[in-house]
């Protein structure tokens, strides 16, 4: 809970309002009331957010169930019946930014001019030329809509706000500073502007009854959902006293490809349909019972044609659904989300992952969609499996998905369960996957503590010239065995010890597995073999050429057999010392590895004599 | 003659580059001695008297395969390929148990494949699986010459192995042990694998080792796989004096069914070669004739 620095500022003093007062006149501050938007405001004032939020809670936003779409075969924009997916109208439209629904209307940007058509019956209700800024963003509850303009998002920006009751101007205000997305509820217009403000306008006349002033983050875009008005862009915050706690959902710090913002919209002119802005992107409904929190604990991630159920942290990833088209629209709420497919296909997604097709649109393909009301989300499919479910995005054949299928690899990593190992060893042996998802996978594949099984059949494969077979990748099995302390692995890794196909790069990853393993107690039924086996290859190989590139595997199977039974390996390590054709740096780490043991064994003797007397 | 082909090819590749001996100074007596012994036998091989030298030899280069003077050792071992019998063939073994270079292990191994010897088995067994191919070569062609034990499955394991020259070698061997071998058919259905992976030689081993049901395989083969890589296994099967007539003159009448001008060059070719021969049926030739005729050029 943080308090803004906003509330330890001291009151203003009369002169201040005065230089206020005459800095509006300056900035050429118009329309309705001098009052609204003046640089000096007395915000964040919590009886009067209080307020404000429950005249919002009492008249919550009212938009009909419908889907507004932009049609690509006929371009223009469509209004759909969500129950029926009848389509109520369409009109052509040249849209230079994507539809907003507004409680009974639609807007948008058609060309250079602002477009405002009745949801009913495609009726305009409203047009006007843009004058050189672009529509940021609109907002609606009933037959009020309100749409901001801005020349830009910088420093001198104009702005201009319209207020709209069935398609006439009501008030407008104009400012030198940019505005963001407004939304309407409560009878209150909540228009963000310059980046940290949001202002709260009476639709009936633009005076501003309160204002909040959030400094711990940027405040781009609102939006009037479930009789509240949430703001922001890399953060969420309620309109309330609370924000002023700096209660406020934060985007997740998790790195996503191409890093979506929370809330989409308000910084300058708001994207066309087709941007891909709007193929990457977060959805989320909110708990009503908390300030701002995602509902049933769930963040949707849409990365085109693939949609994730993340934790509200978004640090775990617990299914992912892959669509036919990429997703062109998605609304979540309490219950699930709604998504539309580029195809025009509508599905309801729990919060489970769990998925049913609603229908399919006749409208051809889409490239946009927004959604009002919600209708009730039924959704008879099971939930869906957490490892089952991101293995299926891992192993989506679409190139292009490559991103999330790295993401969801890492999510089904993220799983301890036996089957995530089992399917982890897929991906790391599968020769047809882009190299990258297969060595995540195998990466992955080292630390795993459960699983044993798949890792024991992917080691039994060897590389076979007739049967096409390639050698397995023993780097991470290896490691992987060791970490599961799977000692059935040992006569295994042994096979593939003596195996010729086996690359000198695993070798020594297969050296450590064993070392590692056959100190385990459990080890013991298959120590003899392994030891055998280990002193057999030092004995096969200790002639090698100082160039030979089996020396780093030699010298690192000497300090391994130092570590298991030394009367075991000391003669194998003397006969390393008398060959004449062995190298010299492996001859000096065996003199280093004796010399060890000399030294060690008095300490090693007076500790055993003294554990002895102890007894 | 052919495994002597290879051993003089392997001794060239693993041939340490000559350098001169430990400086005369710095020789103990006992590698001395060694030295001017080794001198003395080889000396001895090219005199008259050979019995005598080839005795020597053994004694000498035994002891000489002792040295810690690569040069040396491998001395010894070229004057144990110049020992008839098998009397070289237990000191190579020990000395390849006790650890060699790889250069030196691969003209150990070539060494073996000379003498020809089933006693060199632990040796050609421990290598079979060598990391390095060139020793896996050597001991695969050891393995075919001695004919030890178990050659056919050692053998049939080199055609699966990742390094071509090892496949190759395999091939070679598994031909070399004829249509006499043990578990042929499991050899010409490993070979038939190889020969759908594309592995040269594995026809021509086919041809070698194929009874008539093997020869009707490598026939199914002619326009499944081009005629240049099946040539060398046809012209095995026209050629093989053990290989009954009906079977070559199936052959024939593959070729003539292909009725390629490829086909018809060929098939003039083996004429010609058959011609040259004795003891050829003249119905062969009279059948390749007419075959040949059939294609139109």
């Amino acid at each position: 809970m943080n308090h803004t620095p906003a509330l330890k500022r001291p009151p203003h003093h009369l002169a201040t309002l005065l230089v206020a007062c005459s800095l509006v006149t300056l900035l050429g501050c118009g329309g309705a009331t001098q009052s609204a938007l003046s640089p000096v405001y007395e915000d964040n004032r919590p009886e009067v957010l209080q307020r404000v939020a429950q005249q919002v809670a009492q008249d919550p936003t009212r938009e009909p169930e419908v889907a507004v779409v932009v049609t690509l075969s006929e371009p223009g924009v469509a209004v759909v019946d969500l129950s029926t997916q009848a389509t109520r109208w369409q009109k052509p439209a040249d849209l230079t930014t994507v539809p907003f629904l507004c409680g009974q209307a639609v807007v948008a940007q058609d060309g250079s001019d602002v477009v405002v058509w009745a949801v009913e019956d495609g009726r305009e209700l409203f047009r006007k030329s843009t004058a050189g800024m672009a529509l940021v963003g609109a907002g609606g509850s009933g037959d009020d809509v309100a749409f901001a303009l801005s020349s830009g998002t910088g420093v001198g920006a104009e702005s201009a706000v319209y207020l709209l009751r069935k398609g006439s101007v009501r008030w407008s205000h104009r400012a030198a500073f940019s505005f963001g997305k407004p939304s309407v509820a409560g009878g209150l217009v909540f228009l963000p502007w310059a980046n940290q403000q949001v202002s709260a306008l009476s639709v009936d006349n633009g005076d501003e009854v309160a204002r909040l002033r959030v400094l711990d983050g940027v405040i781009a875009s609102s939006e009037a959902r479930d009789g509240a008005v949430y703001l922001g862009r890399d953060l969420i915050t309620r309109f309330g006293p609370e924000a002023l706690q700096g209660v406020a959902f934060q985007k997740p710090r998790v790195d996503l490809p191409a890093q979506p913002k929370l809330m989409l919209f308000g910084e300058g002119q708001a994207e066309g349909p087709l941007s891909a802005v709007l193929r990457v992107r977060f959805a989320l409904g909110f708990d009503q019972t908390k300030a701002a929190a995602p509902a049933d604990d769930t963040l949707y991630f849409a990365y085109h044609k693939v949609l994730f159920g993340l934790s509200a942290d978004a640090q775990l990833g617990r299914w992912g659904t892959t669509f036919n088209a990429p997703l062109v629209g998605i609304k979540a709420t309490k219950g699930g989300a709604l998504v539309m497919t580029e195809e025009g296909e509508l599905l309801g997604i729990a919060p489970t992952g769990a998925r049913e097709s609603l229908g399919t649109l006749s409208l051809g393909p889409i490239t946009y969609a927004t959604f009002g009301t919600l209708p009730a989300l039924e959704v008879s499919e099971a939930p869906s499996d957490t490892v089952q479910s991101l293995a299926r995005v891992t192993a989506e054949a679409d190139t292009a998905m490559q991103p999330a299928r790295i993401l969801a690899l890492k999510w089904l990593a993220d799983s301890p369960a036996p089957s995530a190992t089992e399917e982890l060893v897929r991906f790391c042996v599968d020769p047809g996957l882009p190299s990258t998802l297969m060595e995540a996978a195998c990466a992955h594949l080292e630390h795993r503590t459960q699983g044993a099984q798949a890792v024991l059949t992917a080691l039994e494969q060897h590389a076979s010239f007739l049967n096409e077979i390639p050698a397995p990748p023993l780097k991470p099995l290896a490691r992987a065995a060791a970490s599961l302390k799977a000692v059935d692995a040992v006569p295994l890794l042994v096979a593939h010890l003596e195996d010729p196909a086996t690359s000198e790069a695993s070798l020594p990853m297969i050296v450590d597995a064993l070392g590692e393993l056959l100190q385990l107690e459990e080890a013991a039924p298959h120590k003899q073999q392994g030891e055998t086996a280990l002193l057999a290859f030092l004995d096969q190989y200790r002639s090698e050429s100082a160039e030979s590139a089996l020396l780093p595997v030699l010298q690192s199977l000497v300090l391994r057999l130092a570590d298991l039974d030394r009367a075991t390996a000391a003669p194998a390590l003397q006969r390393i010392l008398e060959d004449p054709f062995a190298a010299a740096p492996l001859k000096g780490t065996v003199d280093q590895v004796m010399s060890q043991h000399e030294n060690a064994a008095p300490g090693d003797d007076a500790a055993a004599t003294a554990g002895a007397e102890d007894h | 003659m052919r495994t002597e082909t290879i051993y003089q090819g392997a001794m060239n590749r693993h041939r340490v580059p000559s350098r001169p001996l430990v400086p005369r100074s710095r020789l103990r007596p006992r590698r001395m001695c060694l030295g001017l012994a080794t001198a003395f036998a080889l000396f001895a091989l090219g005199t008259p008297a050979a019995s005598q030298a080839q005795e020597l030899g053994v004694t000498e280069a035994s002891a000489l395969l002792e040295s810690d003077n690569a040069d040396e050792v491998r001395m010894a071992i070229e004057a144990m390929g110049l020992v008839k019998g098998n009397r070289g063939v237990a000191p190579l073994v020990a000395r390849i148990e006790a650890g060699l270079p790889t250069n030196l292990l691969v003209a150990a191994l070539m060494t073996l494949a000379q003498a020809g010897q089933p006693a060199a088995r632990p040796a050609i067994e421990a290598n079979a699986r060598h990391r390095d191919p060139e020793v896996r070569v050597a001991a695969l062609a050891a393995a075919a010459a001695c004919k030890i034990a178990g050659v056919g499955a050692m053998l049939r394991r080199g055609l699966d192995d990742l390094d071509p020259r090892v496949r190759a070698e395999a091939a070679r061997g598994l031909g070399s042990l004829g249509p006499g071998q043990k578990e042929r058919d499991t050899s010409a259905q490993a070979l038939l694998q190889a020969i759908a992976r594309e592995e040269a030689g594995a026809a021509v081993a086919l041809a070698l080792i194929a009874n008539q049901e093997h020869a009707a395989d490598l026939l199914g083969l002619l326009g499944q796989v081009p005629l240049p890589r099946l040539e060398g296994a046809l012209a095995t099967l026209l050629q093989r004096r053990d290989m009954a007539l009906p079977v070559k003159a199936q052959v024939v009448e593959a070729l003539a069914k292909t009725a390629t001008p490829h086909a018809k060059a060929f098939l003039l070719s083996q004429r010609d070669l058959l011609k040259a021969q004795r003891g050829v049926p003249k119905n062969l030739i009279d059948d390749i004739e007419a075959a040949a005729a059939r294609i139109a050029e």
